[in-house]
Parts: structure tokens; C-alpha cells; sequence
């Protein structure tokens, strides 16, 4: 079952009282911008487990950088404010937020990995190690083990279409990117999945349920 | 595969994702909190009730800017102070030296800068608070130059670590390995990694240090050293003190330390806990964990490790094995705090957030919960905002 769908932004089907909620978070993020450590303390205590949890699921459960995600996306809303314009939830914005800079450091990390592997295809390599810092954790789960699997624009719309359910609109507005490209990227992951699903021979949970 | 078959895959992943949904934990949260709170009121102080401005990372041209004029500036003091193998102290630019028997090297470090020493060369890096002397075949690399948030990751080598932070509580220094995160306050301690693992011996202060593997962190205070091996085995953490032959059970025995390390930390008598009760540590020894046993997971490492430099012959006296379910995250019993004292407040600190009227006894007699350290940290918060309260 997935999550509830929030409104789609700009789809004019905001009710009085969703939009009282929007009002009230704008008002709180003002708050906070303009020094007010209540709404700066409300506004990380209600969104830091979201934005955590997105973090982790992009970067992995212990890159060193999930951290920095978390407070560089409370403090980058606190400083943008005024760009936040209400069409969407405050958790929707933190979320697409804390959703790009943490791809920034797995595509940065991808990319020093693809050069990695070039380097130890010609027989260059330093044995220095540019996976996911939990790519090497055996104990991790199947589910775990396949979301590694995925590139970083793979695992993004996997993990907020599939596991957390947002609508690829939402997607869209949240990582500025097209929804054709999403489409794609979500036809990819899923082949990758299937790949690497067959290859452990994983089977359905009608089958015998994942291990 | 039929598609239907597929489909009914890719949902029991989503499905498992889901129910592993990775959390932050209770000190996590808090100390990320303070780290939020302290940057976005420092942001608005200085700037009336404007918008809080975040620090934003040097953009690309202004790094190689800055990166030319630094080594341009390096090559002029290098002509000017020649054999100086140290630039003058108190520079705020970070800085490095590396030299051998036959020549020195020296300029300014960039964030990304990768060191990597040759036989026989030694080197020494200065990061605001934070200063490094490399050993011989070390290899380190520079993620953050942040004066507040300096990053360090340590392939192999040994780098011995000096870091006395102006405010502290705001300057973090961070170094990662293949196999452990070591996150730290204010201290002297040596991180070295090899074939065994990585090692952290602790001068002075108190290291978190987190297995890259199994996450679980532990606090190494100062005469101890813990090993965290390369692979999924257990750690071993060797503190100086009197060998037990008793081991007290891990609830008591942690009981027992915390309000005894804290003490060690903060120079002062320690009040024992509710019975059994440990000794309290004389001045300048650190509080002893012997035989604190927090799981029973694989104990893999020889306590008495090889590992732990000559400086710091120690007693090995007990382990910390592989986290059990006891030791998971979000369990306020055991997170963070390891058989000692954890990032909590200091009885002082407890005395004004819990006056005594209201029973200070009753602070070391039970574990305060994640959520009362947490509203303790705030409380000292507000009143250090207030210039109430001093750290």
C-alpha cells in the first residue's frame, strides 16, 4: 500500500483546510528566517526524519555526508523562505530539496566510481573504493542490496514513486527533470532490478516472499 | 518472467524499503539540531531580522582563485623563510608540509586535496583547530576545509591528530576510514589504518567511533584505543585501569561509568550511582570499563591487540562486540553511549537545566532517556543564548 498522495502542485484541488496548512507553514518558515528559534526548532523536528530518510535511501545508511544533507536542507529552507510559495507541502519542498543535494554527491561519487573502474579496467587502480559506503555491508538486506544496484537518478525516482509513493509529477516538480526522463529512468531502474532479482533468484512473495 | 511476476517483485522491495526505513536516532537528531540551530541563530544575530543566509560552498572559479593565490603565496614565503618547514602559527589558511630527508614541500590545502606520502616522508597538515602529523606512507584526503566541520578521510597511513576547538560544541572534526567514522570534540588521539583495521588511541579527550560496517559507535576516552577490524567482526576497546575478575553485567557496569567518566571529563568528583557502584576515577585516569560486555556478538579481535601503540600500553580489559538487538538504533539504553559516558550533559549543566531541589541524585541513579538528554541539551541552549549559562 502506498503512502497517501499530497495534492499535486498547482492543480487548483487544494481544500480550505490543506491550504490553512500551507498558510500556517509559510508563516512558520517567515518565522524562522527571521530569527524565531521555536519555528526553527518546529521545523527541524518535524521534517528531519523525512529528510534523513530520503538522504539515506539516495546516499546510503552510512555515508559520511548524511548529515551535512540534513542540515544544509533545513538551513538552505530557512534561507529560502521567501521562494517558498505554498503550492506544495512544507515535507514535499524539504523532501525534493534534501532529494537533489543528495544526488549531487551520489552522481559526484558515481562518477568517481565509473572513473575507478576505467582506471582498474587498464590496471591503474589504487584499490581506493568510490561505491556506496554501505556496498560493501553484508548483512544488509535483498531490498537493500537491489536499491544499490540503481544509478543515483534511478534509485531517486525508484524510491519516491515506488517505496514512498509520490506521483511522478511530483517527481518532476521536486528534481526539476522532465517526466519522459522519469519515465525512462523508472523503466531502467526497473530492469535493473529484474536483473539483479533474477540473478539472486529472488522470488515473488506469492512464490516464498524476498528474503 | 511475466510482467505480473516482475511487478509483484519490484513491489515486495519497495515493501521491504519501507519497512526498513532507515530513522534518525534520538542523540542523532539532537546534535543535528543544535548544529542547525547554533548555524541558523548565528546566521540571524549577524544579521538583524533579515533571511538567514547559508553558508554556501566556494564556487568553482572562486576556488581556483583562491587556490592560486594561495600557492602563490606559499612559493613566496618558501623562498622567503627557506627550510622553514612550518609556515608562522596562527595562519588561518589551511595548510600542509610534507618532507624527507632531502627536501620540504608546503602550500595551501584545498578541499579534495589527496595526500599521498612516499617512504621515508612524513607530513604535517593545519586545518584552523585541527593539525595532523602524517607518518611515512600515509595517504589522506581533505573533504572539508570548514573551519567548524573539518573532514578527513584516511586511507591508509597513521595520522596523529591534535584538535583543541575555540568553541567548542560548534567545531567538529571528522575523519573517515575504510572502516570507521571517527567524530570528535576536542582532543589528541592517533587514527591509523592497516591490514587489522583502523585504530584510534585517545591522549587526550573523548573520540566517537563509529564501525563503517555495523554502525555501532563507541566513545573512546582518554588512555584508550579501540580497533575496529576491516570486516564484519566485532571492535576491541582497551582502556587503562584495573583488571576485574568479575565482570559486571553491562547495565550496571555502564551505569557505573558514565557518571564516572563524566567526571573525568570535566575534572570533577564524581557521584556514584545506585549500587554497585564504581570507584571514581582519580584525576587524570580515565574511567575504567573493564569488563564491559555490551553484546555477545563474534569477538574476533585479541584484546590484547598489537594494535595499540607502544604510547599507549594499556590493560586489555574488555570488548565491545558486533551491536546485538540491544544495541540498535534508536534504543535509548545504549545509543551512543557504550559503556561510558555519552554526549550528555555534565552533572553541572544537569544542576542548572535539573536543579537539585528536584534531585540530582535522581540523575545518577537512573539513565536519563534519549528525550530528557535531548531537552536537557535544549534547555542548555536556551540559557547559554541567554549568557545564563557558560559551557
Amino acid at each position: 500500500m502506498r503512502v497517501a498522495i499530497l495534492d499535486r502542485a498547482g492543480d487548483g484541488v487544494t481544500s480550505d483546510g490543506e491550504a490553512g496548512v500551507r498558510a500556517s507553514e509559510r508563516e512558520r518558515l517567515l518565522r524562522a528566517a527571521g530569527g524565531d528559534e521555536d519555528a526553527m526548532r518546529q521545523i527541524y523536528r518535524e521534517h528531519a526524519d523525512a529528510v534523513f530518510r530520503t538522504a539515506c535511501r539516495v546516499l546510503g545508511s552510512s555515508d559520511a555526508e548524511l548529515d551535512d544533507v540534513v542540515q544544509h536542507t533545513v538551513l538552505a529552507a530557512i534561507d529560502g523562505a521567501a521562494r517558498f510559495d505554498g503550492r506544495s507541502r512544507l515535507s514535499t519542498w524539504l523532501i525534493g530539496s534534501a532529494t537533489r543535494r543528495a544526488l549531487d554527491h551520489a552522481r559526484a561519487r558515481h562518477r568517481r566510481g565509473r572513473w575507478a573502474r576505467l582506471r582498474e579496467g587498464a590496471g591503474l587502480s589504487d584499490g581506493a573504493s568510490v561505491a556506496r559506503p554501505d556496498a560493501q555491508i553484508e548483512g544488509r538486506s535483498l531490498a537493500e542490496r537491489a536499491l544499490a544496484e540503481l544509478t543515483p537518478d534511478q534509485r531517486v525516482v525508484f524510491v519516491l514513486h515506488q517505496v514512498e509513493g509520490h506521483t511522478l509529477q511530483e517527481i518532476a516538480d521536486m528534481t526539476d527533470t522532465g517526466i519522459s526522463t522519469l519515465h525512462a529512468r523508472l523503466g531502467a531502474a526497473r530492469k535493473r532490478l529484474d536483473a539483479f532479482l533474477a540473478r539472486e533468484g529472488a522470488q515473488t512473495p506469492e512464490e516464498g516472499g524476498a528474503r | 518472467m511475466s510482467r505480473s511476476g516482475n511487478e509483484a517483485r519490484h513491489e515486495s522491495v519497495a515493501a521491504q524499503l519501507r519497512e526498513e526505513a532507515p530513522r534518525l536516532d534520538d542523540l542523532r537528531r539532537a546534535r543535528l539540531e543544535r548544529r542547525v540551530l547554533a548555524r541558523a541563530r548565528g546566521a540571524a544575530v549577524s544579521q538583524g531580522t533579515a533571511p538567514v543566509v547559508v553558508e554556501a560552498r566556494p564556487s568553482a572559479s572562486r576556488h581556483l582563485g583562491l587556490g592560486a593565490l594561495a600557492l602563490a603565496a606559499a612559493a613566496l614565503v618558501g623562498f622567503v623563510v627557506r627550510g622553514a618547514f612550518w609556515p608562522e602559527p596562527g595562519a588561518e589558511t589551511p595548510r600542509f608540509a610534507i618532507g624527507s630527508a632531502f627536501e620540504t614541500r608546503e602550500g595551501a590545502l584545498r578541499e579534495g586535496a589527496r595526500i599521498e606520502l612516499a617512504r621515508g616522508e612524513e607530513g604535517r597538515l593545519e586545518i584552523g583547530d585541527v593539525s595532523a602529523s602524517l607518518r611515512d606512507g600515509s595517504a589522506i584526503e581533505v573533504r572539508s576545509t570548514d573551519l567548524d566541520d573539518v573532514r578527513l578521510v584516511l586511507d591508509r597511513g597513521v595520522a596523529e591528530l591534535s584538535f583543541h576547538p575555540r568553541e567548542r560544541g560548534r567545531q567538529h572534526l571528522r575523519i573517515a576510514t575504510p572502516s570507521a567514522d571517527v567524530e570528535v570534540v576536542g582532543t589528541v588521539f592517533t587514527v591509523a589504518v592497516d591490514a587489522r583495521g583502523t585504530t584510534v588511541s585517545v591522549r587526550e579527550g573523548t573520540v566517537r567511533v563509529t564501525g563503517r560496517v555495523d554502525g555501532a559507535s563507541v566513545l573512546v576516552n582518554a588512555g584508550g584505543a579501540v580497533t575496529v577490524p576491516p570486516v564484519r567482526t566485532a571492535s576491541a576497546v582497551q582502556t587503562p585501569g584495573e583488571s576485574h575478575a568479575t565482570a559486571p553485567s553491562a547495565a550496571s557496569a555502564e551505569e557505573a561509568a558514565a557518571p564516572a567518566a563524566e567526571a573525568a571529563a570535566t575534572g570533577q568528583e564524581a557521584t556514584p550511582p545506585a549500587p554497585p557502584a564504581a570507584p571514581a576515577p582519580r584525576e587524570g585516569r580515565a574511567a575504567s570499563r573493564t569488563g564491559t560486555t555490551v553484546s555477545t556478538g563474534p569477538a574476533v579481535m585479541n584484546a590484547a591487540g598489537s594494535a595499540v601503540p607502544p604510547a599507549a600500553a594499556v590493560a586489555a580489559t574488555g570488548d565491545v562486540g558486533a551491536p546485538s538487538a540491544a544495541h540498535s538504533l534508536g534504543d535509548p539504553r545504549t545509543d551512543g553511549e557504550v559503556g561510558a559516558a555519552g554526549p550528555r550533559p555534565t552533572r553541572a549543566e544537569l544542576m542548572v537545566v535539573h536543579p537539585p531541589s528536584r534531585g540530582l541524585d535522581s540523575w545518577a541513579a537512573h539513565r536519563p532517556s534519549s528525550r530528557e538528554v535531548a531537552d536537557a541539551w535544549h534547555d542548555i541552549d536556551e540559557l547559554q543564548a541567554r549568557g545564563q549559562f557558560e559551557r
